[in-house]
Parts: C-alpha cells; structure tokens; sequence
C-alpha cells in the first residue's frame, strides 16, 4: 500500500492540495456523468419526438386539408379523429406540449378555415387547460411560453392572469406579457398600456407591431391616448405606431408633441408626421429649425419632411443651407431631396455645382441609376 | 547568508506563484459558474422566440456586412454566393478587394455582372485611397457593393468598409469563415431588447476543420479528424461558452473576435475605426469604442450571444498555429499597451478595475508566470531543493482542476447547442480534455512567449513590423473537404 | 404530373402533401433544404416549383434563379414566404417566379392556383 503510506507519512499542506485534487477529479467525474446521461436523454427524447410528430402529423393533416375541402365536417369523423389524437397523447403533459406547438406551428403558416381548424381542436382536445396550468408553474419560462400559446389561440379569457405578470420582477415575463396582451383581441385592445410603468424595448415594440397588424384597422385603439403617459417610453411607442398605421386624425396631437419638454418625443413626432406626409404643420416643424441643426439625425427627418413641401421655392429656401452641413449624411439627404424632385431639380444642380468638387462629385453619385 | 536570502526569495516566489493560481482557480470558477447559468438563462428566453419577426419588420436596423478580401480568388464567388443569401432583409454586401495581386476582382465583375459606378466615397477615418466601386446589373445581386482598394491589411480594408457603408450597424467578418444564415438575426436582438445602448455584439466562432462544406455553406457538422485542431474545439469552446458569456454578463467583454462581430458604425466612426498598426486590431476596436463611450459619459453594453454563428478554418499544423498564437500575443500586449491609462483605472469602471488586470494578468501574463514557474522548479531540482510529495499533489490538484474546467465547458456545449451530437464524438472529446493539459496547453505557452518575444525584438524595427503583419492577415489556405 | 415542394418546415410540406395527393394534382416529391432541391431538379424534370425563401443552405430566390439560368427551364415556381415586403416580391418575380404566396396562407387557395398553374 505504497499510496496509503505516502499520506500516512505527508504533512499538513501535502494533504489539503491532494484533498483538493481529490475534490476537482470527483467534480469532473460527475460533470461527464451529467453530461454523458444528458447525451442519452436528449438522443431518447429526439426519438420519442420524432415519433409523436409523425403519428399526431397524419391525422393533424386528415383533419385540416377534409375540413377545408367541405363546408361542414361530418361531426363523427371529427369526433373519431381527436379520439385517436386523445389515446396517442394520453396523460403525457410532454406529448401535450409537443402537439401544442405542433398546432401553433401549423397555425402561423395557415390562414382562413385551416388556422380557425387548429383553434378548434386546440380547445376540443381541452389544451388550453394544460396552457392555464403552465401559466401557474413555479418557472418563469413554462409561465413565459404558456402566455405565447394562450395569445397564439387567442384565448382571451387569459388576459388578466396575463396582466399580474406585468408587474412580475423578472424582466423577460414583464416584457413577454407585453408582448401577449398587446396581441390578444380584446374589446379594447392595448389598454394594459395605461399602466404600464416599465421600459418598452425596440424588441417589444417590433413583436406587438408584428401582431398588431394583423388586427383589422378599424379594432386598432386611437394611439394617441398613450401620447403623455408618463412613462417615456410608452409615449414613443404610440407615436411610432401612429405613424405605422397611418392614424391621420391624429396629426394635429403630433403637431402638439414638436413643442413637448422631451427631446425624444419631439424628434419622433417629427419623424411621425414626415411618416405621414402631413405638410399642414410646416410653420411648426420650422421652429425647431436651430435645434434640428445640431442633430444630424434630426436634420435628415427634417429634410425629408420639407421633402414633401408643394412650393419648390420653399423647399429650395429651407433646403439650401442644409448643403453646406458639417454631417456628410445631412449634406447627402439634401442634395437627395433636391435632387430627386422634378421641380428643383435643376436649382438643386446649380447649388451643387457652386460647392465644387464635393458638390460635383456628390451629384454624379445621386444621378447613377445602380445606386438608387 | 545566502542561504537565508535564498530562501526567502523561494519562499516570496512560491507564495506570489500560489496567490496567482489560487486567484487564476477562483476566477475561472466563478467565470464558469456565472456563464452556465447566463447560458441557461438565455436558452430558455429564447426558445419560443421567433426570429422570423425581425425578417419582415419595418423596426429591424439597417445592416452592412463588411468583408475584407485580399487573394480569395479560389473561394471568393461561393463565399459572396453564401454571405447574400444570410437571411435578413434591410442589408447589404460589401465586399472590400484590398489589392489583391490574383484575380479576386475580375472573378468578382465577371461572376456577378459588376460595372464601376461614380460612389462619392468619403474619408471619415483616413485610409488607403479607394480606386473604384462597383455594383451589379443584375437585381438578383442587388444587395452586392464591392470596393477595389490600394492594399493597406484588414484594419485598413474595414475601415474603407465602415466608410462606404450607410447603415446603423456594420457587421465585420472574415470572408473564408462560414457565416450561419440566421446569425444575424441572432446578433440583432440585443440591439433592440437592451435598455441601454448596445455599441457591439458577438457570437461563438467554431471550428470547421472536417466539417462538410460545399459552396460556401456549412452543410455537415463533424467533429474534427486532427488532434491539434479538436484541441482547438475544446479551447474554443472553453473561451466562447465559459468566458466570454460571464464577461458580457458582467458588462465587462473586450474581445469580440475579428471572424464575425456587429458594431454601430457612428461609434466606430468616432472612436477612430480599426488601427492598422496592431495585429489585434478586433480587440483594440472594442476598447477603444468602450474608452470613447466612457469618455462621452454615455451609457453602453457591449453584448455577447452564446449561439454558434460562425465556423472558421483553424490551424491544422504546428506551424501555422504558431503564427496564429504568435500574432494573438502580439495583438493583446498590443492593445494592452495602447490602452494602459485604463488599468486600475476607476474612471473606467467594471473595464479598468477587472476586465484589463484579468487580461493583464490572467491572458498576457499567465504564460509568463507559468513559464518561469517551470524554470524555478528546474532549478529547485537541481539545488535539491523540491519537495517531491508536495509537488506531485500540486500537480495533481492543477490537472485536476484544468481537467474539471475542460468537462465542464463540453456540459455547457451539452446544454445549449450540442453541435457533436454523436455519444462517439463526446467520448472523443472527454479524452481530448484529458490529454490537453499536457500535450497541447505547454506549447500553446511557449507560441505565445514567442510572440512576446518577437514583439520585443521587432521593437526595433518598427516599420518592418506593420508589413509583417499584414503577410499574415491572409489565414492558413483552405483546404476544406 | 410532377410537383416539387421545397421547405423545412416538415409539418406544413406534409400538410401540402396531403392536400395535393387528396385533390389529385399529381405525384408530389419533397426536399427539406435547397441542397436537396437543387439535386433533384438536376437529376428530375418537374411540371412545378413550389419553393420556400428561407430554407437552409440555398434560398429559394438561388433556386429560382439556378432553374432560369443554370437549368435554362421555364418550369412555373411558385415562390412562398413569410416575409411580403414589397421589395422581395418585386425581385422574385423579377428573377422569374410565376407566383408569390406569403405565409400565412389558405392552403385551399394555394391547391386552386396550383391547378390554374397546371392546366396550362
């Protein structure tokens, strides 16, 4: 027993390092075992996948494609097809889950009666109780993907278990709420925004919008109600929306918003309205004129909006200074402008070819057909 | 007398080297620690997302992809061919020909229809001079610009990118790397999602020596033939998953690598573009975006994606990893240099107070101390001074300790993406990290005393130092299968 | 009749499937990336393309252009996607798509095309 010896005979510190080692080695050893164990589960799993996939598809595909071929599906052959779909899933919540987002799959690609179809088995075979079960879980992502599946199947009943998530501590619940309720048809639609007192992220906004236009226009909520809530952020958002979905009406509301304390929101009500093409508030964008000079990204708005201006020589006045602009970008929005409207084309020439080289070189780039 | 001052230096020696590798064990722990359940944390918001959303949206940011190429005329048309068909729609190519002497260009013109077009390109960060640009006739290659430039090396060449581009973000990639299709939908995200301003972003680099590639796109993952370069894959692996994931979390990253990363182009602009006299120049850019954003006093991430989004050649010989390791040597005394005010510098925050001393200490040092770490034990030997049962548990608790950080960088591969899906190709790896400590970490060591080394004797020599590195900007030649 | 259906997405390819077999329009054959695509469009002559933009390793704009320009067929493709931006619909047809069908669609409206296609 040469080993035994060996730590019969070592000191202190010689016992600790190797106690160590020890503890390390044992350490790695449970690693590759997690690991190794993790291998076989997932391969087991992909298998079991593959096979629920395949069994639940043929009769997913029965079901929709004989659904859209006649108006009314004979109820006993719908009755026999979500029976057998009962007795492959059974009690298994993983093969509940899996034909879950089978449907929701299907669903995103399919429209008219085949996606009405999906929802209808989806509440035939009871999974929105599974859903409303996960929407109680103790982790926050099953509750997270429970609110993407409720909101998928527009079942609205969910909203206000929805809503308690907005408050939640954990950020991606909070914003995964947004997302949901922003998407879920309701009588007045958007409303959870009136109190909402967390950031909106660009992320956020682009997946509401996402969803948002799929809405018919006419349910869509008049976004400048949000446009002085006192959270920032949720302003900038109605904004921004006011300008997707084209709300005319509230171009005067915008208008208002150029004299507003915060700079964000003045710049974005400015792009708004150039969004718009709205030309009714052109003395009001002109007093912003020192301010939209220090900004580059303000002046290219700025530009654009005079862009849309009916007199050519109004449009050559309040464009002509912005050539000589320190910002490239704001210099190339101008000669743009200018360039590419019938009317000043040829003013726009001569102020270029006044500015020399620069100016020259500046146009030849804007009259080249490849680059437009 | 001496005897006494000798064994105070031994006994100073021994307990600095012990405070550096206890500080280096806890360090790496906690890093490991922090990145898994950062990793996890990102699996599971991610899940249900659906990526496609950023495809069609009007709210997506402008993207140009710039792609420096110098003598790629074997690869270059399947390589364009796989960047344009990235999924992404508010982007473009640009392909940046920095003089190559072979025919990279005319296959270019040829292949994709090109014709010169009168682009007022501007100088904001002062380069070489730009002899032409081009673009296609063909719509089917209309997101295709290429810019023809008097050769100058990478730095150089993606600075004339950040030039010409006109869009917010500016992904700089290396263009024999296989990018993945959805990378940038990937890489986008945190741009949007961050409440603060996100300045850069990076992905995971893999390795794709063995992989199948055809025309430019990755179409088999395999786990690598050679020895040397699944040693790559397990290091590579161990720096993505378990570094740099902690590092963002901590807001704390400084190398986003030169393969692929997303940058926002008006900060680049201003913190002065690439610098063309470090062959580091991909780390020396992220510091210094992050010293000009300290100095504005603006509030900035630089974040980090652990998903795989970009597959890279590696070194398959000795010789030629040397030169890679010599060059990265180079490239972090060089950027650490440059950049030296910020150390222990609390105007710079969690950057000056952890992220520089960890790389001052634990990257460009650690080599050192190792190094002369062996040689003092060498010549404890030979005064007879070595307490051989101390020593060898020593030893032991280290390759216990590297062997258990190995394992659990391929748990962390396990639970994210699992790109060797084989129970084979796993055992290979296990295996791979148990040989690794001392059949490839000691000359890994010495590449990178080589390259400090070099450095220190081309000092002297300045001005043939710059040529040098660029010689070695063109990578190792592809011989993919 | 012969028709190629391109897309990763298994469950809606299986869904065409059906729908395409049930109403009869011909012998329908798959390919799950366009790598796959581009190999049995070689090796097989079909009497349509229905293609998917985003697939792994080549889209289906690549597709497109690689029958019109490479195989020199004018087969009718049917170009699906999810994303309807003005701006790739206009190229798809541009590079000689016969149709562009954004997702979510009616799988009843894409067979009626399908037929319209096919009679001709």
């Amino acid at each position: 027993m040469p080993f035994f010896n060996a730590w019969e005979s070592s000191d202190r510190e010689t016992r600790l390092i190797l106690t160590l080692a020890a503890i390390f080695f044992g350490m790695a050893v449970v690693v590759v075992f997690i690991l190794l164990i993790s291998r076989v589960r997932k391969n087991a799993i992909a298998k079991r996948t593959e096979a629920l996939t395949q069994a639940l598809q043929g009769i997913l595909n029965s079901i929709i494609v004989n659904a859209s071929v006649q108006e009314s599906i004979p109820r006993s052959a719908f009755e026999f097809q979500i029976q057998q779909i009962r007795t492959i899933v059974g009690k298994s919540s993983f093969a509940k889950q899996l034909l879950i987002s089978q449907l929701i799959r299907l669903k995103k690609n399919l429209t008219g009666t085949s996606a009405d179809i999906l929802r209808q088995l989806y509440l035939s075979l009871q999974l929105q109780q599974y859903s409303f079960t996960q929407l109680r879980s103790f982790h926050w992502y099953a509750r997270a993907r429970a609110m993407r599946e409720l909101t998928e199947m527009q079942i609205v009943e969910s909203a206000p278990l929805i809503e308690k998530a907005l408050s939640s501590r954990n950020t991606i619940l909070r914003e995964e709420a947004f997302i949901s309720l922003a998407n879920l048809r309701s009588t007045k639609p958007l409303s959870f925004l009136d109190n909402y007192h967390y950031p909106v992220t660009a992320w956020m906004q682009l997946n509401a919008y996402e969803l948002l236009q799929k809405l018919d226009p006419r349910q869509l909520p008049d976004f400048c109600q949000w446009f002085d809530h006192p959270n920032k952020t949720v302003s900038l958002f109605a904004v921004r929306m006011t300008a997707q979905f084209k709300q005319y009406s509230s171009a005067t509301r915008l208008a208002a918003l150029l004299k507003d304390s915060e700079a964000d929101l003045r710049y974005a009500a400015l792009k708004a309205l150039t969004d718009l093409e709205v030309m009714d508030y052109l003395s009001d964008v002109k007093t912003l004129d020192k301010e939209i000079w220090s900004s580059p990204e303000y002046a290219k708005s700025y530009i654009q909006y005079i862009g849309h201006a009916q007199h050519p020589r109004q449009k050559v006045d309040a464009l002509e200074k912005f050539l000589r602009h320190d910002d490239y970008g704001v210099r190339f929005a101008a000669a743009e402008s200018l360039l590419n409207d019938e009317s000043t084309r040829a003013q726009g020439e001569d102020l270029l070819r006044a500015a020399g080289e620069k100016g020259e070189a500046l146009m030849r780039h804007l009259s080249e057909p490849l680059l437009k | 007398m001496t005897e006494t001052a000798l064994d105070i230096f031994v006994f100073t020696a021994n307990t600095l080297v012990l405070i550096f590798a206890v500080s280096i064990a806890i360090a790496y722990l906690f890093l490991a620690g922090l990145s898994m359940s950062e990793m996890k944390k990102y699996m599971r918001k991610n899940f249900f997302v659906d990526y496609k959303y950023i495809l069609s949206s009007p709210f997506a940011p402008g993207i140009s992809l710039l792609a420096p190429a110098y003598n790629e005329g074997l690869t270059i048309i399947d390589n364009v061919k796989s960047l344009l068909s990235i999924m992404y729609n508010n982007f473009e190519v640009i392909i940046i020909n920095d003089g190559s002497k072979d025919d990279t260009l005319e296959k270019m013109i040829n292949a994709f229809d090109l014709v010169k077009v009168e682009y007022d390109v501007q100088y904001f960060i002062e380069t070489k001079p730009v002899r032409g640009i081009y673009k296609s006739r063909n719509r089917a290659f209309k997101k295709l610009t290429v810019v023809d430039k008097v050769n100058g090396g990478k730095a150089d060449a993606l600075n004339v990118g950040l030039n010409v581009s006109r869009r917010d973000l500016v992904a700089c990639i290396d263009v024999d790397c296989i990018i993945e299709p959805d990378a940038l939908l990937k890489m986008v995200k945190p741009f949007m999602e961050e409440k603060t301003e996100v300045i850069a972003s990076g992905g995971v680099v893999r390795i794709a020596n063995s992989c199948v590639v055809e025309e430019g796109r990755l179409i088999e993952v395999r786990l690598p033939e050679k020895l040397i370069a699944r040693f790559q894959v397990l290091e590579y692996i161990r720096a993505f998953l378990l570094g740099r994931m902690a590092w963002s979390k901590l807001n704390g990253l400084l190398l986003i690598s030169g393969a692929f990363g997303l940058f926002k182009r008006d900060i680049a602009i201003k913190a002065g573009g690439y610098n063309h006299k470090t062959v580091g120049e991909d780390m020396e850019l992220v510091v210094r975006m992050r010293v000009y954003m300290h100095e504005q006093k603006r509030k900035y991430k630089v974040s980090y994606i652990p998903d795989p989004l970009c597959w890279t050649e590696a070194p398959a010989n000795y010789q030629i990893l040397g030169r890679q390791r010599n060059r990265w040597a180079r490239g972090t005394y060089e950027t650490l240099s440059i950049h030296r005010k910020i150390f222990f510098n609390p105007r710079y925050g969690l950057m000056g107070m952890l992220s520089y001393p960890f790389w001052f200490f634990y990257e460009w040092l650690a080599p050192f101390v190792e190094f002369f770490g062996l040689l003092f034990f060498f010549i404890l030997v030979l005064l007879g001074k070595v307490y051989w049962s101390f020593f060898l548990a020593l030893l032991l608790a280290v390759y216990c300790f590297a062997l258990f950080i190995s394992m659990f960088s391929l748990l962390a591969e396990e639970v994210s993406f699992f790109k060797y899906t084989q129970k084979r190709d796993v055992m290979k790896m296990i295996f791979t990290g148990m040989i690794e400590p001392f059949w490839f970490h000691p000359r890994v060591v010495w590449l990178s005393l080589k390259g400090n080394f070099d450095l220190w004797k081309g000092k002297k020599s300045w001005g043939e130092m710059t040529r040098q590195g660029f010689v070695q900007y063109k990578k190792s030649p592809k011989k993919t299968t | 009749m012969k028709i190629l259906i391109c897309d990763d997405d298994e469950a809606l390819v299986s869904m065409m499937r059906f729908k395409f077999t049930k109403e009869n329009l011909g012998e329908v054959v798959v390919a799950p990336d366009g790598r796959e695509a581009k190999n049995l469009l070689r090796s097989t002559e079909f009497d349509l393309v229905i293609t998917d933009i985003h697939m792994p390793f080549h889209s289906g704009l690549e597709l497109t252009t690689f029958i019109r320009e490479e195989l020199k067929r004018d087969t009718p493709i049917i170009v699906l996607s999810a994303e309807g931006l003005e701006n790739t619909v206009l190229q798809a047809f541009e590079i000689g798509a016969n149709d562009f069908i954004t997702k979510p669609f009616s799988p009843s409206e894409l067979a009626v095309r399908v037929k319209r296609i096919l009679k001709r």
